[in-house]
C-alpha cells in the first residue's frame, strides 16, 4: 500500500464561537485527484488553507508529504501550491515581472522559454508587459493559473479555479489537472461545478457544516449522491 | 543560505514594488517637509527655545513622518494578496519579519537624510566635524531601528482592522517613548557637537534589541494564523 501525501487526523478549525472544520479524518493518496464540494461557508477554503499552511488547525494533525504541518511548514510550502481568487503579485506589476517576482520568492528555476510557453499556455502572451490592474476578472484568474504552471510543486490545491473563465479558460483548467495527474502528482480541486469535478477527479469529497458527509470514489452515477448530500 | 538568499530577494522585490508606485517615500517626505515648515512657523529656529527644542523637533517629524512608512509595509493596492503570496511561500515568518523591517528601515532612512539635510538648513544647524555628523547618523539609525521593529509588527497586527491606520499610532507612539527619550537626549549632544556617552548609545542598543526581540516573536504569532490575524 503507497503511503499517503496528505493524512488528516481529527482536524478542526475554530473561528472565534464557529467552527469552520471539526473532525475531519481524510488520507490521501499519491497522484489522486479530489474533487471537493459543498455549499460557501462549509470548510472547502479553510480545508486547502490549512493544508497550504495559511492557517494553524485548532485541533488535530496534518502530515503533507510524511512533514508533519505543525513542524514542518516551511518545507510543506515548498511542496504545495495553492491556487486563491487573485494572483499573488502586485497589482502593479506587468504578468511578466510579476511572474519573474512569484518564481522568484518561491525559488522556482525560471527562464524565458519558461515564461514563453506559460503565457501562451494560458492565452496572455499578448498582455504579458500590461500591469495586472488592468486585467478583467477572467485574465486575472489566467493570470493566477500562470503562477500554478510556473511552480513544480507536488500538490496542487485549486480553490474555485474555474471563477470568471470562458469556456477556453475552464478546458485550459481540466488540462493543467488531468497533466498534474498524469505526472503523478495530487491535485484537491474545489468546485462548485458537480459534473465537471466528478469528471476531472478519482475521489469526491462533499463538505456539509465544517464536517465531512460524504467521501466516495468519483463517478458519473455519484452526481445524484452529491447533489441529494448537498441539498 | 537560503534564508539570506529569501531575505534579499523579499527586500529587493520590495523596493522594485516601492519604485512603481514611490507613495511610500513620497509621502513621508512631503509629510516631513509640511512638520518641520510648521515648527519653523510656530518656533523661531534661530531663538534660544528654538536650539533648545530642536532635537525633539527632529525626532517628532521623523515619527510622524516614519509612521507612514511603517503603515504602508502592509497597506496599500494589492498588499493582502501579496502577502499571501509570500505566506505560502517557503519562507520562515522570521525571515519575512526580518525583511520586512530592513525594507521599512531603509525606506524611512531615505526619508530622514533629506529631512535631516533640509532641518540644517532651516535652523542653521552645522557639524563642526565629520566626526560630529557621523554621531548624529549613528543616533539616527539606532532610534530608526527601534522605531521600524516595533512598527512593522503592529502595522501586521492592524493592517485588516477597519481605522487601523489611527489604531496603529495609537500603539506605537506611547512604546517609542523609552526609544525616543534616549534618542532626543543623545541627539541633544550631537547637535550641540559633543562626544555620546556610551550610557547613551547602549541604552538606545538595548531598547532597539528588547524591541527586534518582542517584534520578531509576536510578528509569528499573528501571522501564524492568516484569517485570524
Amino acid at each position: 500500500m503507497t503511503a499517503a501525501v496528505i493524512e488528516v487526523h481529527d482536524l478542526g478549525k475554530r473561528y472565534g464561537e464557529r467552527d469552520a472544520l471539526r473532525g475531519i479524518d481524510l488520507s490521501i493518496e499519491p497522484g489522486c485527484s479530489v474533487a471537493l464540494f459543498g455549499h460557501n461557508g462549509s470548510g472547502k477554503t479553510t480545508f486547502l488553507k490549512l493544508l497550504a499552511t495559511l492557517l494553524k488547525p485548532t485541533t488535530g494533525r496534518v502530515t503533507v508529504a510524511g512533514l508533519d504541518l505543525a513542524r514542518r511548514s516551511c518545507a510543506v510550502r515548498a511542496r504545495v501550491s495553492l491556487l486563491l481568487d487573485r494572483p499573488f503579485f502586485p497589482p502593479r506589476f506587468s504578468l511578466e515581472e510579476g511572474l519573474r517576482y512569484f518564481t522568484d520568492l518561491y525559488e522556482q528555476p525560471w527562464d524565458e522559454q519558461s515564461m514563453k510557453s506559460v503565457l501562451e499556455r494560458v492565452g496572455l502572451r499578448r498582455r504579458r508587459l500590461d500591469p495586472l490592474n488592468t486585467f478583467s476578472r477572467g485574465m486575472a484568474q489566467r493570470a493566477s493559473l500562470a503562477c500554478v504552471l510556473s511552480r513544480d510543486a507536488e500538490i496542487l490545491l485549486l480553490d474555485e479555479p474555474y471563477t470568471g473563465l470562458d469556456p477556453d479558460g475552464c478546458a485550459l483548467v481540466d488540462s493543467i489537472v488531468d497533466d498534474h495527474s498524469a505526472a503523478g502528482g495530487t491535485t484537491l480541486l474545489v468546485t462548485h461545478e458537480v459534473d465537471r469535478g466528478l469528471r476531472r477527479s478519482d475521489r469526491s469529497i462533499v463538505f456539509r457544516g465544517g464536517r465531512v458527509v460524504l467521501d466516495e470514489p468519483s463517478s458519473p452515477e455519484l452526481k445524484d449522491a452529491v447533489l441529494e448530500v448537498l441539498g | 543560505m537560503k534564508a539570506l538568499r529569501s531575505y534579499a530577494r523579499l527586500i529587493y522585490w520590495d523596493w522594485v514594488r516601492e519604485a512603481k508606485r514611490l507613495d511610500t517615500i513620497l509621502s513621508m517626505l512631503l509629510f516631513a517637509m509640511i512638520t518641520l515648515m510648521i515648527f519653523s512657523f510656530a518656533i523661531d529656529p534661530m531663538s534660544e527655545t528654538g536650539v533648545r527644542v530642536r532635537a525633539g523637533m527632529i525626532w517628532l517629524t521623523f515619527l510622524l513622518s516614519g509612521a507612514i512608512g511603517i503603515d504602508r509595509a502592509f497597506r496599500g493596492d494589492g498588499a493582502e494578496s501579496v502577502l499571501q503570496g509570500i505566506l505560502l511561500a517557503p519562507v520562515s515568518r522570521v525571515t519575512l519579519y526580518y525583511a520586512k523591517v530592513t525594507s521599512t528601515f531603509l525606506f524611512v532612512v531615505v526619508m530622514e537624510a533629506i529631512t535631516l539635510f533640509v532641518f540644517c538648513l532651516l535652523y542653521d544647524v552645522e557639524f563642526e566635524s565629520a566626526a560630529a555628523l557621523g554621531r548624529m547618523i549613528v543616533i539616527i539609525l539606532l532610534g530608526t531601528i527601534g522605531f521600524v521593529s516595533v512598527g512593522v509588527t503592529l502595522s501586521a497586527m492592524t493592517r485588516t482592522i477597519k481605522g487601523g491606520e489611527v489604531l496603529l499610532r495609537i500603539l506605537l507612539f506611547p512604546l517609542m517613548i523609552p526609544v525616543f527619550a534616549a534618542a532626543v537626549d543623545a541627539t541633544k549632544f550631537a547637535l550641540a557637537g559633543d562626544e555620546l556617552t556610551m550610557k547613551q548609545l547602549v541604552l538606545v542598543g538595548a531598547f532597539d534589541l528588547v524591541y527586534l526581540a518582542a517584534g520578531q516573536i509576536l510578528f509569528e504569532v499573528i501571522l501564524s494564523d492568516y484569517d485570524a490575524s
